[in-house]
């Protein structure tokens, strides 16, 4: 997939995962290459960067398997820009594909 | 790349962030190696899924609003050397701060002890001279009570020459003859200056003595006359500079005071002034705290000068 279409569309999943369950950083970068091939250190920086816009926030819990684990929780800022960007993909992916049937068409 | 190479370049590359985002970040990394390692893979192709490591560090450095290109050019070297370098690394830069903290502190408990040995030589080698000037300045008149043995002398001797009187008046009605002689026996035993010098030299002595302690007591009263102008001079220019800094403060201060009024309003209004108001308030305060404390020093040196005034009459 072109990196920029991931890059644009990777914001809404992740956002998309957290709000079913929380997950912590592994867990997530699995999760979301199930749905996009992406490049596994970008997921972290986006993590960080939306806690920092506070549509995330964090908490550790403990772990069987090694050090406490830091989960990630969607806040109701988060909910919303959520929202926001899911109706904005909707009305792109309806635009453009409204626009690519007319075309094919004719 | 093993992890611990990739760890250390990765905080290098970081390193304009603060040390516990750092740590922060570095921490998730490192779990993600980890629990990679533990799903079968190697430490080198856990590490090669994350990419480039300019690319990541750059954005790592974009989710902190920080350019990348900033961050190379603070470190002003390659944006990844291959080599540690030493400066640069955290636990090194805190421990190079923890040892000029340790420098800092030593040198400045020297100076203090230098300084402390200094002012005890000077109160040891000046102290009693300036404890004398100062006495000589507060009390001139007790001067000549300063020679302790020839007073102690002098006043046994009065002592005994009003015993004596007492003695005559005592024994007058018993003879007069047994108490002249008691008298003259008693005067033997505290024998006067006068008897001791002939007239000529005494009168001499006297003169020298005479004319030495009023050049003295001259010399005395310009020098305390030239103190005492000096201080006054000094005084009105102190008190000149107190009352002129009281008066700007005060007009700094209601300056101040118009424009939080007005910064106020504005607050009001809803604009973001909140900061500003506040640290208007804080230099209305710091203002006439200023003005007051310039006020009470002329006045403190004004009731001091009275109640000295008040001691001496």
């Amino acid at each position: 997939m072109n990196a920029q279409f991931k890059k644009g569309v990777l914001e809404l999943i992740v956002l998309e995962s957290v709000r079913q369950r929380d997950m912590y950083g592994y867990e997530l970068v699995e999760e979301v290459s199930k749905v996009v091939d992406v490049n596994e250190g970008t997921i972290y920086p986006l993590l960080k960067r939306l806690t920092n816009e506070h549509y995330f926030e964090t908490y550790l819990r403990e772990s069987k398997e090694g050090p406490p684990r830091k989960y990630y929780h969607l806040t109701a800022a988060g909910v919303l820009y959520r929202d926001s960007l899911e109706k904005e993909w909707n009305e792109l992916t309806e635009k453009v594909g409204g626009f690519l049937e007319e075309c094919r068409n004719g | 790349m093993d992890k611990k190479t990739f760890i250390r370049e990765l905080k290098l590359a970081l390193s304009v962030l603060k040390q516990e985002e750092l740590d922060d970040i570095i921490s998730e990394y490192e779990q993600h190696i980890d629990m990679k390692q533990a799903n079968g893979l190697t430490e080198e192709d856990a590490i090669a899924d994350f990419g480039s490591l300019n690319e990541l560090a750059a954005e790592i450095l974009e989710a902190y609003h920080v350019r990348a290109d900033y961050a190379a050019g603070k470190k002003g070297q390659k944006y990844f050397p291959q080599k540690e370098q030493k400066s640069y690394e955290p636990g090194k830069i805190g421990s190079l701060c923890a040892k000029a903290g340790a420098a800092v502190t030593q040198g400045a408990g020297k100076a203090g002890r230098w300084l402390w040995g200094i002012l005890l030589f000077w109160k040891a080698a000046f102290g009693k001279t300036v404890f004398w000037i100062r006495n000589r300045w507060e009390n001139p008149m007790d001067y000549e009570g300063e020679m302790e043995n020839g007073q102690d002398k002098k006043e046994d001797c009065i002592k005994e020459q009003k015993d004596i009187k007492t003695l005559i008046l005592d024994r007058e009605e018993e003879g007069e003859t047994e108490a002249e002689e008691l008298c003259e026996s008693k005067r033997n035993q505290f024998p006067r200056r006068s008897r001791r010098k002939t007239g000529m030299g005494r009168a001499l002595l006297d003169g020298i003595r005479s004319v030495s302690g009023k050049v003295i007591g001259l010399l005395e009263n310009v020098c305390r006359l030239g103190i005492r102008a000096a201080f006054w001079g000094f005084r009105m220019v102190w008190n000149s500079a107190c009352i002129g800094f009281a008066l700007f403060c005060g007009c700094f201060g209601l300056l101040c005071l118009y424009c939080m009024g007005l910064l106020t309003v504005l607050l009001l209004q809803g604009y973001p002034l909140a900061g500003l108001s506040l640290g208007c308030a804080g230099l209305v305060m710091c203002s006439f705290s200023a003005a007051l404390l310039s006020i009470t020093m002329v006045l403190k040196g004004r009731n001091r000068k009275k109640a000295e005034d008040r001691e001496h009459a």
